[in-house]
């Protein structure tokens, strides 16, 4: 089972890292610096490229990145989801129903994701580099990365084998532009994001209760 | 005559002294295993098996944590311990390496019968004929953030049913993580290994034990030396039993040393010559040699724990030497044969009363107790027979002279029972213990439960608690045995067990369990739960659901081994072999111990009571709690043997009415009676519960008290001091062989030590009252003062 959530969690790594601004540590991409307590807004397209489906699953919403908190992605068309990431655990609800519930104290990966993914905000690639291999290209203002599971050797080759990711492409300028995650079995995640802003307006009442409500029940 | 019969009882002697030494010779089956000493409730033999197999699984169960700073250290430590428990054959450590594509495998396992296996959630809404919530449901999450599903998972199951139910499987909780081989997880910076491991013999072998630590300790001792930061934790009932061992082991020389040198030096104070201390001694291996030797004829081996029980008990013995040698101070007594003569009576009732005493813990509920009255009853009638025929043999003595003072001093406690001018001392004294006394006995309360009786070591009791801190899971301590037919009947109990579960859970009543059918629903359920998937679900709902997701009719890969799950449904062998031999679920090879009999592992059960009354209306279910169990078991037996204590009494005081008559019987009795009250009052003033033990005790409170009354009883005015001399000695030598047991560290030996230490105090101090009691019937001929 933890397997499972690794597998998808591994999935989300691509997700996180865009919306935490991954490559900021890096002097070479003119990333926005995330503060503590500042709040990134932005909007997204995703496009599910399944193996043996017809057309692509379209997706679009919006999603929050609270500095130190969290983050939260709506998924606002065609069907409304939310999904909270904080330090406690990862909640998804899909209509007002809770359909994933993964709280950090009993699934302690959930909290090793969480620090990779709040490493990568402040800038510490260390979380992404023990997993991937890093390439670089473009420039400051105009960057890509491309990322690539590093091979597996030795006694880590379970955990390699479980890495569904096979390619993780991110371009960006201030801001990451958009995320394309390429998966084992062919299965494609392509990601824009768009009006992306800081600090325009403080969490609402509504979102630190989503973030609060995270944990373990 | 007297020589004869002398000689003859040394033929008798030098027999079972052979005995013992061809059985010595032969080697001596000591039988070293606790449990066998503690009582068996009495169950149907298949049940018995079964708690058995249960008890003994969780018994032998090790937990290992080794946590270090270097999380690469901490893995080549793991490493090398599991190496070396392996290559002992002692401990086998769990291999990790299955399961690492677990999760694969399960997949694979659970896959073409998803439409047999429905989550909780799932089945409940089509019941309620919402099966548009999970069509929705599926769609939000396959649209969704961090989506779990790929194409063909989507494809052959667009419900998402097998991932409901896979993330709603009751998993055991666990904060560890399978990191290169390694259960692993961090903690403060410290990396953390766990390592699971089966002793392969009983934890309660006294060797097994020693053979463990001596494989154990120093390879961990190497690996610290090896890694300084290194930690080691442990938990298991191994070595909870091996730590209780050593304190036992420890106790025992320390207390039995102590006791040993005291008795010894107490005899030379007080006789001033060797001769009464190696022929007390000699009486005392007299008695337990030949109590060994005719143990090993009646029951072919000994357990350890009788032999030195009962060589304690058997320490009685040293009261007859006591008395008789308490003669020496008497001037009037010249020869052997006016001193045996002067104590005959006395040490004859002594002994039978005792016997009777004895012979009521042969009537006692646990096998070892019996066991250590047949051994005393053997040794303290060897001892008492050689003091009979062998010390007016022995004894050379003249009447000693030193003894004016001593003699003097004896008899306070007489005087003070007797002497006018000190009636209101005396009166004062009674009534403040009456009024200490009826607080205690107030404050009484009887306490079975076997976990205070434990004394576990708080060193690895802390140690536990790391682990459950560190692991983020309990080891469980009780659970429902459920004992059907087959188990297809097995699983339906226990889906119909989920609910009540479930609700006692929520109410706080259990933090947790686990039951097989979570893992696997009867075949019953199966059926219905095809039934309702095709009904609810994918007639109504199905097409509608492949054109939202752009998924072309039918699937594309669609494999008929993939769908093995449309007629038939997942069997409980299938789950335990798994696909290649080895099974995904491991921990379920725990919860079915045979076809029909299945446990559901409990975790922190609150109220057994309300469980039991909870699940009353299924059938084939009951519920398991050792601790419980045996926490009943004394209870029951504590009132058993407060019974034990009355019969015994009506035992003693049918050959006392006959000696003293009833006025007289009643005078000699009341002071053991006082003393056991006393004992009581005294537990319940020290806010101790009253055990088993304490009665146990008291038992042998009121068996040896009533000697001291007898002695006081059977003596003219004007032996008084020398009989009192001999009281004082034989209390003084008992206290200080069982009264020191009040130090110990074991609570039920304590509890045993501390009554014996009040109940031996009163009994002394109150014997002299039974001087006034006129005897009425004589023994014999001897029995001329």
């Amino acid at each position: 089972m933890k397997k499972l959530i690794a597998l998808g969690l591994c999935g989300l790594l691509g997700l996180a890292m865009v919306t935490g601004q991954t490559a900021r540590a890096d002097d070479t991409l003119s990333l926005a610096r995330l503060k503590p307590g500042s709040v990134l807004r932005g909007h997204f397209i995703q496009e599910r490229s399944l193996q043996g489906f017809q057309a692509p699953l379209k997706s679009e919403g919006s999603f929050v990145v609270a500095e130190g908190k969290g983050l939260i992605w709506r998924v606002e068309k065609p069907f409304a989801t939310v999904t909270v990431i904080t330090p406690a655990g990862l909640v998804q609800n899909a209509q007002g129903t809770e359909t994933l519930r993964l709280p950090a104290d009993r699934i302690p990966f959930i909290a090793r994701f969480y620090e990779m993914l709040s490493g990568t905000m402040t800038g510490d690639l260390n979380g992404l580099t023990q997993q991937f291999d890093v390439k670089k290209s473009g420039t400051a203002a105009d960057w890509s990365l491309q990322l690539t599971p590093k091979s597996a050797a030795g006694s880590s080759s379970a955990d390699a084998q479980n890495m569904p990711i096979q390619r993780l492409d991110l371009a960006g300028d201030q801001y990451v532009k958009s995320v394309d995650i390429q998966r084992q079995n062919g299965d494609r995640d392509q990601l824009t994001f768009l009006d992306q802003h800081l600090d325009a307006q403080p969490l609402s009442a509504e979102e630190t209760a989503l973030l609060a409500g995270a944990g373990d029940k | 005559m007297k020589r004869l019969l002398a000689v003859g009882w040394l033929i008798v002697i030098l027999l079972l002294a052979g005995h013992l030494l061809w059985r010595l010779q032969t080697g001596i089956n000591f039988s070293t295993d606790i449990l066998a000493l503690l009582p068996r409730e009495p169950e149907t033999p298949l049940m018995e098996r079964v708690n058995q197999e249960v008890s003994d699984h969780f018994s032998r169960r090790v937990i290992l944590l080794l946590g270090d700073p270097d999380p690469a250290r901490a893995r080549a430590a793991a490493q090398e311990l599991s190496k070396t428990l392996n290559q002992s054959g002692l401990v086998s450590i769990s291999d990790n390496g299955a399961a690492a594509d677990r999760l694969k495998r399960l997949g694979a396992l659970y896959f073409p019968y998803r439409r047999s296996l429905l989550s909780e959630q799932d089945r409940a809404a089509l019941q309620a004929d919402k099966g548009q919530d999970i069509a929705t449901a599926a769609l939000s999450q396959i649209y969704g953030f961090a989506s779990l599903a790929d194409s063909r998972m989507i494809a052959s199951d667009p419900f998402l049913l097998l991932q409901s139910f896979l993330t709603h499987l009751p998993v055991p909780q666990s904060r560890l993580s399978l990191q290169q081989g390694f259960l692993t997880t961090q903690d403060n910076g410290v990396t953390w290994i766990l390592l699971n491991g089966q002793i392969s013999d009983a934890p309660y072998a006294l060797d097994f034990q020693e053979r463990l630590s001596q494989v154990f300790d120093p390879a961990v001792a190497r690996l610290q030396q090896q890694s300084p930061e290194l930690q080691v934790k442990r938990v298991g009932a191994v070595f909870f039993a091996a730590a209780a061992s050593k304190v036992a082991t420890q106790e025992t020389s320390t207390l039995g040393t102590l006791s040993t040198i005291g008795s010894a030096l107490l005899l030379l104070l007080v006789f001033r010559r060797l001769a009464p201390l190696w022929q007390n001694l000699l009486v005392i291996a007299i008695g337990a040699g030949a109590a060994l030797s005719v143990s090993l004829l009646l029951f072919g081996q000994v357990h350890v724990a009788v032999l030195l029980f009962g060589v304690s008990l058997i320490g009685i013995a040293v009261d007859y030497g006591m008395y008789y040698y308490s003669c020496l101070f008497d001037p009037t007594l010249h020869n052997p044969q006016q001193r045996l003569k002067s104590v005959f009576a006395g040490i004859g009732l002594g002994y039978i009363t005792t016997v009777l005493g004895y012979a009521v813990l042969i009537l006692a509920p646990f096998p070892g107790l019996r066991q250590i009255a047949i051994f005393s009853l053997i040794g303290l009638s060897a001892s008492f027979v050689s003091v009979l025929l062998w010390f007016p043999l022995l004894d050379r003595n003249t009447p000693l002279k030193h003894g004016a003072g001593l003699l003097k001093a004896a008899t306070v406690p007489w005087s003070f029972w007797e002497r006018a001018d000190w009636r209101w001392i005396r009166v004062g004294t009674v009534l403040v213990f009456l009024v200490v006394g009826a607080v205690g006995l107030l404050r009484l309360r009887a306490d079975d439960d076997v976990r205070h009786l434990q004394s576990l070591s708080g060193d690895l009791l802390q140690q536990q608690a790391d682990i459950q801190r560190v692991v983020g899971s309990l080891t469980p301590s009780q659970f429902l045995l459920v004992h059907a037919a087959s188990d297809e009947i097995a699983l339906q109990r226990e889906e119909a067990l989920a609910p009540i579960l479930k609700l006692q859970a929520a109410t706080g009543n259990l933090s947790g369990y686990l039951t097989a059918a979570a893992f696997l629903p009867s075949a019953q359920r199966q059926e219905e739960n095809r039934r309702l998937v095709a009904d609810k679900l994918e007639r109504p709902l199905l097409d509608q659901q492949r054109r939202q997701l752009n998924l072309a009719a039918p699937p594309p890969d669609q494999n008929p081994d993939q769908d093995a799950g449309r007629l038939a449904s997942l069997t409980l062998p299938q789950v335990l072999d798994g696909k290649e031999g080895s099974t995904p679920l491991p921990f379920l090879q725990e919860l079915v111990l045979s076809p029909g009999t299945h446990i559901v592992t409990l975790q922190l059960l609150r109220d057994p009571d309300a469980l039991r009354q909870a699940i009353a209306g299924i059938p084939d279910v009951r519920v398991i709690d050792p601790a419980g169990d045996y926490t009943a078991l004394l209870g029951k037996y504590r009132h058993r043997a407060v019974w034990l204590i009355g019969l015994s009494i009506a035992l003693m005081m049918a050959v006392l009415i006959w000696r003293y008559g009833w006025r007289g019987a009643l005078r000699v009795k009341a002071p053991s009676i006082t003393a056991i009250v006393a004992a009581t009052a005294c537990i319940g003033l020290l806010g101790q519960g009253f055990t088993f033990f304490h009665v146990m005790a008291l038992i042998l409170v009121q068996s040896i008290g009533v000697d001291y009354a007898v002695f006081c009883a059977e003596c003219a005015r004007d032996k008084r001091p020398v009989t009192m001399l001999g009281v004082w000695l034989s209390a003084l030598s008992t206290i200080l062989s069982f009264g020191l047991l009040a130090f110990s560290k074991m609570a039920a030996v304590h509890a045993f030590g501390l009554t014996m230490l009040v109940g031996i105090a009163f009994a002394f101090l109150l014997a002299p009252l039974a001087g006034g009691a006129e005897v009425k019937r004589r023994l014999g001929r001897t029995d001329q003062a």
